[in-house]
């Protein structure tokens, strides 16, 4: 691969060091090379294009006029072959992971594999608990200890969607981390409804995908228990255990990063709310 | 996945301009490789220019995502790296006027600060090669910063500036020549010039 600029390396026609009566160019070329861009920010970076890539890819959805099909059925489509690690869990992750590349990156932050954490309501996850509100249309469902949750209109984000996407989230790069996890998640919802899970809440498109709420005693201790959308992901913020909140009310969107035992006892709070812009 | 690795390193050789093109087409995984293949340039320009590793993260990533969103404007006449060492550069210097906006000082101040019959400022200003260049106006600091210290040659540097050939030169001779006085502050009238330190560049 030809790269056209070559840092240190000047063209023949121009003019060396030496013929620089003041020295100041040797000076100048002699002083050390920056460090290779450091793995957090290529870590940050690479969030905040993914959430661009997925943003592109929803438009490039919403604009087309064919429906979507049922991602188990697209084997060679772009969208499955994007997924197609996604839907390969740990295995596909760790494999991509040595890749490197911002395509791994990608399936990283967006895979949806089993979330661990169960509500700290006491009430496991019922079948009723997974169905996800859009389902067999927009209204309020009421599960476990939750409050009535409602699922924007046209829309099919699911109320307590927990995930584990392994999003290492940092303080500089959260509001770009955080907006890739609202925007992967809620294109994901919207290509499981039109893959065929509004009619099995147990087909979901992305193996070991669940849906469980996340606790209201938290969402409340957060001041986030008013809010129609909210998707959560069991991760690390700064190297921690952390529990990232993204809340979604009145089309106001906040993001959070709490310690794991937030429920009843209150919520420590890692990140402070910070405002997430959606599209 | 073996679908995966194979599509990556059939992306590991397209050139630049077919990555673009790929990205542009719709390609997932195309600006990814883009991003891969230059981010430790675009890293180096944007701290060389900033000298903040915060700033140059912040500069950086916006560059990309702007390239990310406005490959489609990019007509090709250049190459793909000087395309984005414009961006960086801009997104760098949009930033240092926002929170430096005094940074440029008129040649003038800069004939005062650097006047070696000043003894008061040969004393207490003793400035290292980079204090010296950031005293420099804007443009002679960008021309020195990319064809001193980044290697561009002087018609990549125009490019990147927008700027003609000949402006680069002269930005470069006269950043040059400035820079001498402000380096012999504590050695006034000897010739020598204060070496840079050889501390390496921060990074977080």
């Amino acid at each position: 691969v030809s790269t056209l600029i070559r840092p240190r390396t000047p063209a023949a026609s121009e003019p060396s060091p030496d013929e620089d009566p003041t020295g100041v160019r040797a000076l100048l070329s002699a002083l050390p090379e920056p460090e290779p861009m450091p793995e957090h920010v290529v870590d940050r970076i690479n969030a905040s294009l993914v959430a661009e890539q997925v943003e592109r890819a929803a438009r490039t959805s919403e604009t087309s006029a064919t429906k979507v099909t049922p991602l188990l059925s697209r084997g060679r489509g772009r969208r499955a072959r994007v997924l197609f690690a996604t839907a390969g869990a740990a295995a596909a992750v760790a494999l991509v992971a040595v890749v490197g590349s911002a395509v791994s990156h990608l399936q990283q932050q967006v895979s949806a594999t089993s979330a661990a954490v169960a509500p700290r309501t006491g009430a496991p996850p019922t079948s009723e608990q997974d169905r996800k509100p859009a389902e067999g249309g927009v209204g309020p469902t009421t599960r476990g200890g939750a409050p009535a949750a409602v699922a924007a209109p046209g829309t099919a984000e699911t109320q307590g969607r927990l995930r584990s996407s392994r999003i290492r989230y940092t303080r500089t790069g959260f509001v770009a981390q955080a907006r890739s996890l609202a925007l992967a998640s809620r294109l994901y919802g919207a290509l499981e409804d039109s893959a065929g899970a509004t009619t099995s809440p147990k087909s979901s498109s992305f193996p070991g995908a669940k849906t469980v709420t996340v606790p209201q005693a938290c969402l409340r201790a957060i001041g986030a228990d008013r809010a129609q959308v909210v998707w959560a992901d069991v991760s690390t913020y700064e190297g921690k255990p952390a529990l990232v909140i993204v809340a979604s009310t009145n089309g106001k969107t906040l993001a959070y990063a709490v310690k794991p035992q937030c429920g009843p006892t209150g919520a420590f709070l890692l990140h402070p709310a910070v405002a997430i812009p959606l599209p | 996945v073996l679908l995966v690795m194979s599509r990556l390193d059939a992306l590991s050789d397209l050139p630049d301009h077919d990555l673009l093109s790929a990205h542009c087409a719709g390609d997932q995984d195309a600006f990814g490789e883009l991003f891969r293949r230059h981010r430790d340039q675009m890293w180096a320009l944007a701290l060389r220019t900033t000298r903040d590793p915060e700033m140059a993260a912040d500069a950086v990533q916006e560059a990309f995502l702007s390239a990310f969103r406005a490959a489609d404007s990019f007509r090709g006449e250049a190459a793909v790296t000087t395309w984005l060492h414009r961006i960086v550069v801009n997104a760098c210097l949009d930033r240092l006027r926002r929170t430096r906006p005094v940074a440029d000082l008129p040649d003038a101040d800069l004939a005062i600060l650097a006047d070696p019959r000043d003894h008061h400022h040969s004393v207490e200003v003793r400035l290292d090669v980079r204090d010296a260049l950031d005293q420099l106006p804007e443009g002679q600091r960008m021309a020195l910063i990319l064809v001193d210290m980044h290697g561009l040659s002087v018609a990549e540097a125009a490019s990147v500036l927008d700027v003609a050939e000949g402006t680069i030169k002269s930005r470069c001779a006269r950043g040059r020549a400035a820079m001498l006085p402000l380096l012999r502050l504590d050695h006034p009238g000897d010739g020598s010039i204060d070496r840079p330190r050889k501390e390496p560049m921060a990074s977080p």
